[in-house]
């Protein structure tokens, strides 16, 4: 117990003493906590401009064509006759949508003809293409039933839970935050190694208690950036938090280890500091991507699924997500905490590995490797 | 030219020796490139689960849950007794949604009063959640419509004839690949640039690059940089076309204007990179400021979330990013065609090209010459 906790002080104090460290453990989160929310903090959609193509020229399609204005996700930018027009608009990407008002439009409605509305929308972006169509929908559901007078046989009521304005930053910033954290602490762990000696005082103490002490250490210091960014920084921005303190600390608990000693492992195979760093900055997006909150992991490829059980982050986001901003309990997510333990587990294995490796081997070699500019570069 | 010539030859020898920077340069794009195609393997979102809170228990409501099941977004997986239960199942991440057919909703049907079908889904995830709330909307007043058809009545007199332009099937894959793949392009282009050039600096080699270019300043940048350009136009082609090809986009743009959106993206990328690392002159910094402009750069490029619906702040830094440019260039080369113009993007990248080398002009010769320079990590 005695030795943990010299481990963890010894490892703390390296964290505070070497600049790149500092940088990286301390201040990154800070700088992308603030930083990464930006692009989405107005959470909507609003006023996509629609261009109206009216060629029915009544009431009721200027009626149209004014709720449409009215609707929150767009907004009429324009209404004229020329479909080509209306569509050059389009492929400029000045206008999101085009909405065509047929002739008889009026007339058809009146008579309880079926009357259609044709509704182009932009499909090379996604957002903009669903708030056109919703928009469109909703209005032309609402003026229906309006000259109807009658209601449907049946009708959907939808309720969103957990966030219901459909905001953009309430869905992406947590597991944005999560995947900070995990960044951060791979390429600071990957520092804290190139920053100690290769026969630092630290060879003395046993492997577990050099695993177990900077786990330890990066667990306390990192459940303080975990309170800076969910509760300091959702605040900030106003961005809800629903989770139970306790419970939201048990869960990263199991996060931050298996994300150490992943770190731990992947230092002690490279030994320079500059990879992670590049590593960082390739795999950060498709980091985010495999944990399902782009694109719904049910609909990925079952290889795809299984590589992206091997990084942290996935169970990290997907059970935050779960508890932080479900506000579910530790059962309800028990899936990916055990999974984050089990993790922690081979990581650590591996790590306790590879550190006995690299202590048995000749001394001769380690001499060499720390005059040779390492794996990683070209000889000097 | 034979100077220009050596320097390339001397690259091309020290990329064989720095392991990082080749397997940077192909094998980890293009094992990456998969990875993200992996992602959008389903194209669209199908099949998503969904518990069913029955109340009613009658015929009818039994075919309600047919309704769902003929949706393409949602997948019956279970049979919840009451709320409780509907609730756990979507915190405990084992449904999206819940589908909840009120008691007495067959009697209800039967005299036209006109029962409500619940749908609780969860927007945490509000890809899967407004996907599938739009897809049910869509069976229930499909449904509606068969039912007032089959008692003689007119149905809704308005409906909706959607098309979507440019990505007929609102394919995820279609829309998002590209941003994922030139995001991806822009981190191997930034990132290897300052990598190439850093090294020399904290190797103490660039006197011996400046050497090799027989000690003409312009002969030792240019020996370095263009073969980079080159390379990192094929590499687009190829990363871009395993998108096309993957996904049978059809690309409706000219190939000139083609080849020219993709050398003005590289090209700026290029120019940006070396600002990061001509102005710190330190690897480690110029990584870290390149890892952390490029590596976020998709969330600023407009395709996720539009330019127009951003702060102040983002809309600002987004227009000093290449990819954000490159994005239009990319939607009008592929999806739209050539009846779009593209010069306002191309003359975004080019004035982003232009500012970032007048900024680096003065530095590029010294960086070759001033031992001060040399040696930081």
């Amino acid at each position: 117990m005695r030795t943990l906790l010299d481990c963890t002080v010894a490892a703390f104090r390296r964290i505070l003493s070497h600049r790149g460290t500092l940088g990286v453990l301390v201040l990154g989160t800070i700088l992308y906590g603030f930083f990464y929310p930006t692009p989405y903090l107005h959470q909507v959609v609003r006023d996509v401009p629609v261009v109206v193509v009216d060629r029915d020229h009544t009431p009721l399609s200027r009626q149209f064509s004014r709720w449409l204005d009215a609707s929150e996700g767009v907004a009429v930018s324009a209404r004229i006759e020329d479909l080509e027009v209306a569509r050059d608009a389009v492929r400029k990407a000045d206008a999101g949508g085009i909405v065509l008002i047929p002739e008889d439009f009026e007339r058809q409605v009146l008579r309880r003809e079926p009357a259609y509305l044709t509704t182009y929308a932009d499909g090379s972006y996604l957002q903009i293409y669903s708030t056109v169509n919703r928009s469109v929908n909703t209005v032309a559901a609402t003026i229906g039933a309006v000259i109807a007078r009658s209601r449907p046989p049946v009708t959907l009521a939808g309720w969103p839970l957990f966030n219901p304005i459909g905001g953009y930053a309430t869905f992406i910033v947590p597991a944005v935050f999560i995947l900070v954290l995990q960044q951060t602490l791979l390429i600071g762990v990957g520092a804290l190694r190139v920053a100690e000696p290769d026969t630092g005082g630290e060879d003395r103490a046993p492997v577990w208690a050099v695993l177990g002490g900077k786990s330890v250490a990066l667990v306390l210091l990192y459940l303080l950036h975990a309170a800076f960014l969910f509760l300091a920084a959702f605040r900030i921005y106003d961005l809800p938090f629903r989770g139970a303190l306790l419970t939201t600390t048990v869960f990263l608990i199991p996060f931050i280890i298996a994300t150490t000693l992943l770190g731990i492992a992947i230092a002690e195979l490279f030994e320079r500091s500059d990879s992670p760093i590049v590593a960082y900055a390739l795999f950060t997006i498709p980091a985010l991507m495999l944990s399902g909150v782009s694109f719904p992991v049910e609909a990925q490829a079952g290889w795809v699924r299984a590589l992206a059980t091997v990084l942290p982050s996935t169970f990290g986001i997907r059970g935050f997500t779960q508890v932080g901003e479900m506000g579910a309990t530790l059962g309800e997510a028990s899936h990916p905490w055990i999974a984050l333990w089990v993790q922690a587990l081979v990581y650590g294995t591996i790590a306790a590995w590879l550190m006995y490796r690299r202590r048995a081997a000749p001394r001769a070699e380690s001499l060499e490797r720390s005059t040779a500019s390492g794996s990683w570069g070209i000889q000097r | 030219m034979n100077r220009v010539l050596a320097v390339a030859e001397r690259e091309w020898r020290r990329v064989m020796a720095m392991p990082v920077l080749w397997l940077l340069l192909l094998p980890i794009p293009l094992a990456m490139t998969l990875v993200l195609g992996g992602i959008f393997h389903g194209e669209v979102v199908r099949d998503l689960p969904v518990a069913v809170l029955d109340l009613d228990r009658s015929t009818t409501s039994r075919t309600a849950t047919r309704w769902l099941e003929s949706t393409r977004g949602g997948h019956v997986v279970a049979h919840v007794e009451d709320l409780g239960e509907a609730r756990s199942e979507i915190l405990d991440g084992k449904a999206y949604a819940v589908l909840v057919i009120p008691r007495h909703f067959e009697r209800d049907l039967g005299q036209g009063r006109s029962p409500h079908v619940a749908l609780l889904y969860s927007d945490q995830n509000i890809t899967a959640g407004n996907n599938l709330s739009a897809d049910v909307a869509r069976g229930v007043s499909t449904a509606a419509g068969t039912i007032v058809a089959s008692r003689g009545r007119e149905p809704a007199p308005i409906r909706v004839d959607l098309h979507v332009l440019f990505n007929p099937g609102a394919n995820y894959g279609w829309a998002l690949l590209i941003l994922f793949i030139a995001g991806l392009l822009q981190v191997v282009i930034g990132v290897s640039t300052v990598y190439a050039v850093g090294r020399e600096l904290a190797d103490r080699s660039a006197a011996e690059w400046l050497d090799a270019a027989g000690g003409s300043t312009l002969s030792a940048w240019v020996g370095k940089l263009l073969p980079y350009t080159v390379f990192h136009c094929v590499l687009t082609v190829l990363l871009v076309g395993i998108y096309v090809v993957w996904f049978r986009v059809p690309v409706h743009g000219s190939v000139p204007r083609l080849g020219l959106s993709i050398l003005a993206f590289v090209v700026a990328s290029q120019a940006l990179a070396l600002l990061l690392i001509a102005g710190t002159a330190s690897q480690e910094k110029g990584l870290t400021l390149a890892s952390f402009i490029f590596g976020p750069a998709a969330a600023f490029s407009g395709v996720t979330f539009p330019l127009q619906a951003m702060t102040g702040f983002g809309y600002a830094w987004a227009q000093f990013i290449p990819l954000t440019h490159a994005m239009k260039l990319a939607r009008v080369g592929i999806n739209v065609g050539d009846q779009a113009p593209i010069a306002a993007p191309l003359l975004a990248l080019a004035t982003i090209t232009v500012v970032t080398m007048a900024l680096s002009f003065r530095r590029l010769p010294r960086l070759l010459r001033d031992p001060a320079l040399w040696g930081r990590e």
